[in-house]
């Protein structure tokens, strides 16, 4: 495996083009390095973003706050600039990993970890004798015993804030720069979970400021610290009273609900049921994850302020 | 029970609260070993050298629970020596006798009476030694505080001399001793099982607060007490509580292994949740002394007997709070809400 520490950005891409999709960035490596250890993934080529001074900016511009990706979880929650305008960014970034792990892991390697399964983060000893997964290359998924398709669970809770009060990413794909909102880089495919490029590098995240007075964040986990996440809901409510809710760890990718203060809860709560693939991959049983989301996407409406 | 104003505030507690509470009680080790044999249960070496070095050798493995202190902290007790002047040396295999191990809450009761026994064979020796140097009735004599006294004050030597004294012509002084259990139980098939020559007894009240709408709740408070007959390091018996206290909750509130075709699902600790730091209440510990005819200085254990009654302290806490009963560990949140459906259910 090569090892590259690139200083300019426009290296970085060019190392990863050169390597032909082989090639990963690493930023934290909380995430890829588990991986890598456990076979799930082989890179043939590391590029270390942590050199690239660019990316490790908190601005404010204009009417939006600019985050750069390689900013990590702990400076993110210790940010004024954050806990002033974005609250809800410091409360789920203090529900992520450990205060040790926050230290490493940054902002955009949270929003592009892979997606999750007790059955494919496993030892390479593990699936030896457990059989190989869908996402592994294998012909079945072990969580569900059919083969119709792979049901990774999408876990960035930080992904699921920010899609909440309208995150957009810039990402430089082939020497461009595209600027999309967040969720629209998962692709709801468990295998493979995001669309966009193996070299493409996550610059940025930009959010509006002032635009989200209101928000609801809550996470379903059996302990307070440690754990990826059996559920996540965050809610965001504008001065005009639009809706947004985002919800993670009930299926590939995250979902997004939209309204206004007008639309009933038991519309989220059903377009929410309809949405989610919530299968037995987790600590906390399939049903009980369904019952939580409504139970929580109900307390959300009454935590922005909505009567539900 | 007065700590937790269990009186006072049982029954009275705001929605969602409860309060439990559970006794338990543990052997200070297996009066018969797992694997049948006619060996001591432990064996512990003592060599005191021309330099004064006293140096003890166990296979105890000290796993956190301190026993390589209350190794030293016996020998020294024994011997009237300071700790300084003793070196423990454990669980090598190479170098220590045999110990059958770090389970069955035995190490403290059965290698401690080991320790006891050859510091108590060395002493021996010691004033053996000495009374014959300095013509004096061994009863006369006294090894306390790193120094050898008469009752009438003519022999008043320190350590090293009395050291100089006991290892004259003849080299270091190599001693021994054991530990066998009493024989207990009656001479039928099955009667050696559970026996143990001492019996630890402990409780625990928990308090929780359950949220009644998801069943996910915190254990707000553990308030414990147990007998460990005398409490050799108090310090350690402290930890030992807290620490048993901690993953007796952990076994209520959230460990459980999981399997996929008899392969373990969760072995590691990011699946299998140990409570962090986080989920860990404020304890309030008490140790309770008693002096148990059998253990060294009276001690008995404070490990795993100490863990049992945490379990059902939270659980009857739970039912307190809800009136829910979950009988199958451990008791996560979906057990909780689901029970608290049912429960409304037949109500109406």
């Amino acid at each position: 495996m090569n090892y590259y520490k690139p200083k300019e950005l426009t290296e970085a891409v060019s190392l990863a083009e050169s390597a032909n999709g082989s090639g990963f960035f690493i930023a934290g490596g909380t995430d890829l390095w588990v991986n890598y250890l456990q076979k799930n993934t082989e890179p043939t080529l590391l590029i270390d973003l942590s050199e690239i001074e660019e990316l490790k900016e908190i601005n404010i511009s204009k009417n939006q706050i600019e985050i750069g990706s390689f900013v990590t979880l702990d400076e993110l929650i210790r940010n004024p600039l954050i806990a002033k305008h974005f609250p809800l960014l410091a409360t789920a970034g203090l529900s992520i990993a450990t205060p040790v792990i926050r230290k490493t892991a940054t902002i955009g390697g949270n929003l592009l970890c892979e997606n999750r399964c007790y059955y494919y983060n496993q030892s390479e000893f593990w699936k030896n004798a457990a059989g190989q997964c869908l996402k592994n290359c294998g012909e079945i998924c072990l969580a569900t015993g059919g083969a119709k398709g792979c049901y990774s669970k999408f876990v960035s809770d930080m992904a699921v804030a920010l899609i909440a009060v309208e995150g957009e990413v810039e990402i430089v794909e082939k020497k461009v720069i595209h600027k999309i909102p967040i969720e629209k880089i998962y692709s709801g495919d468990g295998i493979k979970s995001k669309n966009i490029s193996p070299d493409a590098i996550l610059k940025k995240i930009t959010l509006p400021v002032e635009k989200y007075t209101k928000t609801y964040y809550r996470k379903l986990r059996s302990r307070k610290s440690v754990e990826f996440t059996s559920l996540t809901v965050a809610m965001a409510c504008d001065t005009k009273n639009n809706i947004r809710i985002s919800i993670g760890g009930i299926a590939q990718k995250p979902l997004l609900l939209t309204g206004d203060s007008s639309t009933p809860v038991e519309e989220f709560i059903s377009s929410a049921n309809k949405q989610s693939k919530i299968i037995d991959n987790d600590l906390f049983p399939r049903v009980y994850r369904k019952e939580m989301m409504g139970v929580y996407i109900r307390e959300g409406m009454r935590g922005v302020g909505v009567v539900g | 029970m007065v700590q937790s104003k269990w009186k006072e505030r049982r029954g009275k507690l705001p929605v969602g609260h409860g309060l439990g509470v559970a006794c338990g009680f543990f052997i200070s080790g297996s009066a018969l070993p797992i694997i049948w044999n006619e060996y001591p249960q432990t064996s512990v070496h003592i060599k005191l050298d021309f330099d004064g070095r006293v140096l003890v050798t166990s296979g105890a493995s000290d796993i956190g629970q301190g026993s390589d202190t209350m190794i030293a902290m016996v020998a020294s007790e024994i011997l009237g020596i300071s700790m300084e002047k003793i070196t423990v040396v454990a669980a090598d295999t190479l170098l220590t006798p045999v110990d059958l191990g770090s389970y069955s809450s035995r190490v403290t009761f059965m290698v401690g009476n080991a320790v006891k026994m050859a510091a108590e064979n060395l002493k021996e020796k010691i004033l053996q030694a000495v009374s014959i140097r300095k013509n004096i009735e061994i009863s006369e004599i006294h090894l306390y505080q790193d120094s050898v006294t008469s009752n009438d004050g003519k022999v008043n030597l320190n350590w090293q001399e009395t050291v100089d004294i006991t290892t004259a012509g003849v080299g270091a002084i190599s001693v021994t001793g054991k530990y066998i259990s009493p024989k207990l139980g009656g001479n039928f098939k099955g009667s050696g099982a559970g026996l143990s020559p001492s019996y630890s007894f402990g409780a625990v009240i928990a308090e929780v607060k359950v949220d009644n709408v998801t069943g996910q709740y915190e254990v707000l408070h553990l308030w414990g007490a147990h007998d460990c007959g005398k409490a050799i390091n108090p310090l350690a018996v402290e930890g030992q509580l807290e620490g048993s206290w901690h993953m007796g909750m952990g076994q209520a509130i959230s460990e459980g292994l999981r399997y996929y075709k008899g392969l373990i699902l969760n072995p590691n600790y990011l699946d299998y949740p140990v409570p962090t730091s986080l989920d860990t209440p404020e304890m309030s510990t008490n140790i309770i002394e008693s002096n148990d005819p059998e253990g060294p200085f009276g001690a008995k254990e404070c490990g795993e007997g100490a863990l049992l009654p945490a379990i059902p302290a939270i659980a009857n806490a739970i039912y307190n709070a809800t009136g829910v009963r979950v009988n199958e560990l451990p008791i996560t949140a979906d057990k909780v809400y689901f029970g608290m459906r049912n429960k409304n259910n037949k109500k109406q």
